[in-house]
């Protein structure tokens, strides 16, 4: 049995931009470490 | 010069694959393993007269990846959805003693058995039915494997 629905709300459970950004900003800290050693 | 290259390699490196095993952590969390492992990554070092090192992560099921990571109105490309809903349609499973009586079960769900049979019947008389008519080589199937030219 099945249901015909016309529209769908998706929910947001990944957040790629969050992770990509938090990602950036570690590897800008990276650098920094790599270089001071 | 060479120590700063090498210095923004190995924190690329790090930070692609870091990135890549969070949105795993994260997809398998949401849709389970199998989802989680679509992540994919690529590292390119810098070497030779490359510009720079680059590192590159992407899902091999963006569409899936793209339904959970926004919140949207999402319509179908067709006329709608279908979502499966109750397995109404199913028969109830035989359980402990009432395994030996089959129709018993069905009147406990609310069923008539009667309606199973009335269906045997008929399917029975349709296939009887078509035993009747004379079989032709005409159909589809046929026409399709027909050479070219014909």
């Amino acid at each position: 049995m099945f249901v015909l629905v016309r529209t769908i709300r998706s929910t947001k459970l990944i957040d790629i931009d969050a992770a990509a950004a938090r990602w950036a900003t570690r590897y800008a800290d990276a650098i920094g470490a790599n270089l001071g050693e | 010069l060479q120590r700063v290259d090498q210095a923004q390699s190995s924190a690329l490196q790090e930070a692609t694959q870091g990135l890549k095993d969070e949105l795993r952590q994260e997809t398998a969390a949401v849709l389970g393993t199998r989802v989680s492992l679509t992540w994919r990554s690529r590292f390119y070092p810098n070497r030779g007269d490359s510009r720079g090192p680059a590192g590159f992560v992407w899902s091999k099921a963006p569409r899936i990846i793209d339904f959970w990571s926004a919140q949207r109105v999402v319509t179908p490309l067709g006329q709608a959805f279908a979502i499966p809903g109750e397995p109404g349609h199913q028969a109830p499973r035989p359980q402990g003693d009432d395994r030996r009586s089959r129709a018993a079960i069905w009147q406990a769900a609310g069923r008539s058995p009667e309606r199973r049979q009335h269906r045997a019947v008929r399917d029975a008389a349709a296939l009887e039915e078509r035993q009747r008519l004379p079989r032709t080589d005409q159909g589809p199937r046929a026409r399709v494997e027909a050479p070219n030219g014909c």
